[in-house]
């Protein structure tokens, strides 16, 4: 995937100790030793892996009772065990910063520092704007980590006069071009379009991300986001059906993308409509059906078509068409057909009755 | 307007690409039947717990060392594998090393601040392990008084004090009360809603209102919605079609989101809404366990031991737990009695009832008689809520 190629953004952050020297470490606290009682276990396991490593550490250290140690980098330990005398201390000074971003470097899930880091921001041991740079660049090694999104959002959020929205519009872009589908920095997105009212903007974004990639979904649900969220909703009919021929247009190009037909099949709803009156989606639906193109997504569309028209009036020729498309479906839809062979018994019982 | 319908049509882009990429490479997994490398993978399991630390590499999991702790015991428990006394007090140690004497929570590591996911892990941890040592370590009441702290006016939980909130918040929280017996009308008042508000255009559940459906959350809200005996608030028929609809037509595993890849861990987080969905639809067949369970016997196992997410990759903790919990919940049914308690079976006993009564039908359950044979354990525990005190 392409966000992993990255390594031009690797930045070496090395960290020197000496600043640290006059900071008694405090190691982590792994519980009790455990018994010595199982030698021959271990034994076992010695000779199973016969490795040297494995070998010293089983004869230098004592044993703990807790399973699942990690065999921390020296470095990493060394941070760590800086910081938690530092935690204890409260030390707020650039020194703990460059603590902080070495451990998160390392470990960018680690949520504790990131909490205590939190402070040091709030005690202006940093710049705003660094700390922007910050999380960007460890949000392009990190575009998953719920911290490094949760920290963004803070900052942004609590220094919201230093920050200009389209800058921040800007920089999830650069990040989204990484992975179009990064579902931190679209629910991130949403945030920020709602905070500083980007509506109008974001409208236009989608169709951008759209045209790029027909088939991005979370493009379409933020599409979807934007119709339903603004102040302004639809404002007229022809508003709604310029939606309808966009989204007809996106799926005449690829017929088969779930995308625009679960994007269209929800706007009809958000607007109120019943989707049998709306013409053109109908029109659209039966033509793929008459044409016998195993477009399933059509047929689906269709059958909740006809659904509606049965609820409002009970026609047998609508009853039929409907079991038709539940057997074509359950013919080429084969991974689904229990599902659809469930649809086709509610349609029959609902006649019975 | 054009108005050819030509089916060969279909414009391309990258997600495309990259599907058709994975459905040819994958194909050719797809040809060969793998059997179960059970013994293997217990292997890889067990040295989470043996006396070896893990690699450096480990280092990014430093902040979750209750989840490495539930993934691993938790599959060990999916293969039967038996944990001995010893190993299970050793894991009652190092988790009572982890919560956090103040708030009764439980961090990443010693130290580390309470976190609702990683006490989650923990609490579900001890739960599996099942015994008197394993339960006296937890402190309701500090517990309960924590978890009430991260929750906020709308019925939304924050993982940990003033850390994110989504939906993965609301299931730990009402996960951990409801097995400590602590599962309040105060906790409970307005989750629900907020869990209806994530529901999306397409069905599933995103993990904040108005964010993309998605696997992992879609779980988490189902399940909370389950344990709060609120289900019946969500639009279910949406909800179904758009589980059915992740179920990968080629691969046979589930994606995540819509016009995704394929992932093994996705047997669970979508397999697993079918045997909650099943009750209310009366229908134990509604997805298509036979294209699952081809997809993760071909596809996700590694031969030398664990689990992962498609062919590839390497396999890792987390996937095994969760590519073993969609295994079960594929081969197992619950079916809630009257008062809300999940009763299971296995798939396999009802499958050989229905071979005697039709031995003369070609069955459509053909391909599946090598896997059926296979099945990973009597129950799956992440399903099963069972309660471990009495209600507060």
């Amino acid at each position: 995937m392409s966000q992993t190629d990255s390594s031009d953004e690797e930045v070496e952050f090395e960290l020197d100790f000496l600043l640290y020297n006059d900071i008694q470490p405090t190691p982590q606290d792994d519980g009790p030793d455990r018994m010595l009682k199982d030698k021959k276990i271990e034994l076992n396991f010695v000779l199973f892996y016969l490795n040297v490593n494995v070998l010293k550490n089983l004869i230098s250290k004592k044993k703990k009772l807790a399973v699942a140690p990690i065999a921390y980098p020296a470095d990493y330990k060394k941070a760590m065990d800086i910081f938690r005398t530092i935690t204890t201390t409260n030390e707020q000074s650039k020194r703990t910063l460059y603590l902080t971003e070495f451990i998160i470097r390392l470990n960018p899930a680690h949520y504790t520092i990131w909490k205590f880091r939190e402070n040091l921001v709030k005690k202006g041991v940093t710049e705003i704007n660094e700390e922007l740079n910050f999380t960007e660049a460890l949000g392009k090694l990190h575009p998953k980590s719920y911290q490094i999104w949760h920290h963004r959002q803070w900052l942004v959020n609590n220094y919201i006069d230093l920050i200009l929205p389209i800058q921040e519009i800007e920089f999830i872009n650069r990040l989204l071009k990484y992975d179009t589908k990064n579902y931190h920095a679209w629910s991130y997105r949403q945030w920020l379009v709602q905070k500083f009212n980007l509506f109008k903007l974001e409208l236009e974004e989608t169709e951008g991300f759209i045209l790029d990639d027909i088939r991005n979904n979370s493009a379409w649900n933020q599409r979807y986001f934007v119709f339903k969220m603004r102040e302004e909703g639809f404002q007229n009919e022809t508003d709604f059906e310029n939606e309808i021929n966009y989204c007809i247009s996106k799926i005449k190009l690829a017929p088969r993308n779930e995308s625009p037909w679960n994007y269209i099949r929800g706007i009809i709803k958000l607007f109120g409509k019943n989707p049998a009156e709306v013409k053109v989606y109908v029109s659209l639906c039966e033509d793929y059906f008459q044409k016998n193109l195993p477009i399933s997504n059509a047929l689906i569309s269709l059958l909740e078509i006809l659904e509606n028209k049965i609820k409002s009036e009970k026609n047998d020729d609508f009853q039929s068409e409907a079991l038709q498309i539940c057997d074509k479906l359950i013919d080429f839809d084969y991974v689904r057909r229990n599902y659809w062979t469930y649809r086709k018994q509610l349609l029959l019982d609902a006649n019975s009755h | 307007m054009n108005n050819s319908l030509s089916e060969d049509n279909e414009i391309s882009s990258y997600t495309l690409e990259l599907q058709s990429e994975t459905e040819e490479y994958i194909k050719n997994y797809l040809k060969i039947d793998q059997k179960f490398f059970r013994k293997n993978h217990i292997g890889f399991l067990k040295k989470v717990v043996a006396h070896l630390p893990l690699s450096s590499g480990f280092i990014s999991l430093d902040a979750s060392k209750p989840w490495i702790l539930y993934w691993t015991v938790h599959a060990l428990d999916l293969l039967s594998y038996p944990l001995s006394k010893e190993l299970q007090n050793r894991i009652i140690s190092t988790l009572k090393n982890i919560q956090n004497p103040i708030t009764g929570g439980f961090g990443g590591g010693p130290g580390q601040i309470s976190h609702l996911a990683t006490s989650y892990a923990a609490v579900n941890c001890l739960a599996i392990i099942g015994t008197t040592e394993a339960f006296e370590i937890i402190d309701r009441e500090k517990m309960y008084k924590w978890i009430l702290s991260l929750k906020l006016s709308n019925g939304s939980f924050m993982m940990a004090q003033d850390m994110e909130v989504d939906v993965r918040g609301s299931y730990c929280a009402v996960n951990i009360a409801k097995l400590l017996g602590i599962l309040t009308d105060p906790l409970c008042e307005k989750v629900a809603a907020f869990i209806c508000e994530c529901q999306t255009y397409e069905g599933g559940i995103g993990a904040v209102p108005n964010v993309e459906a998605h696997g992992g959350y879609t779980f988490c809200a189902l399940a909370a919605m389950e344990i709060l005996k609120a289900t019946e608030t969500l639009k279910l028929n949406d909800l179904l079609f758009w589980a059915v609809s992740r179920q990968m037509t080629l691969e046979g595993g589930f994606q995540g989101r819509t016009n995704k890849l394929v992932d093994g861990c996705y047997s669970f987080w979508q397999g697993g809404l079918f045997p909650i969905l099943s009750n209310y639809f009366e229908n134990n067949d509604l997805y298509s366990k036979d294209f699952l369970q081809r997809y993760i016997f071909n596809c996700c196992q590694n031969s030398k031991g664990g689990l992962l997410d498609k062919p590839s990759k390497p396999p890792d903790f987390y996937h095994s737990c969760y590519v073993l919990s969609g295994l079960s919940t594929s081969q197992h049914e619950y079916n809630k009695d009257l008062e809300g308690n999940y009763a299971v079976s296995t798939i396999e006993e009802v499958e050989n009832d229905w071979v005697d009564d039709n031995s003369s039908e070609t069955s459509p359950k053909d391909n599946t008689d090598t896997f059926s044979t296979t099945v990973v354990n009597d129950y799956d525990s992440s399903l099963v809520i069972i309660t471990l005190y009495s209600e507060m």
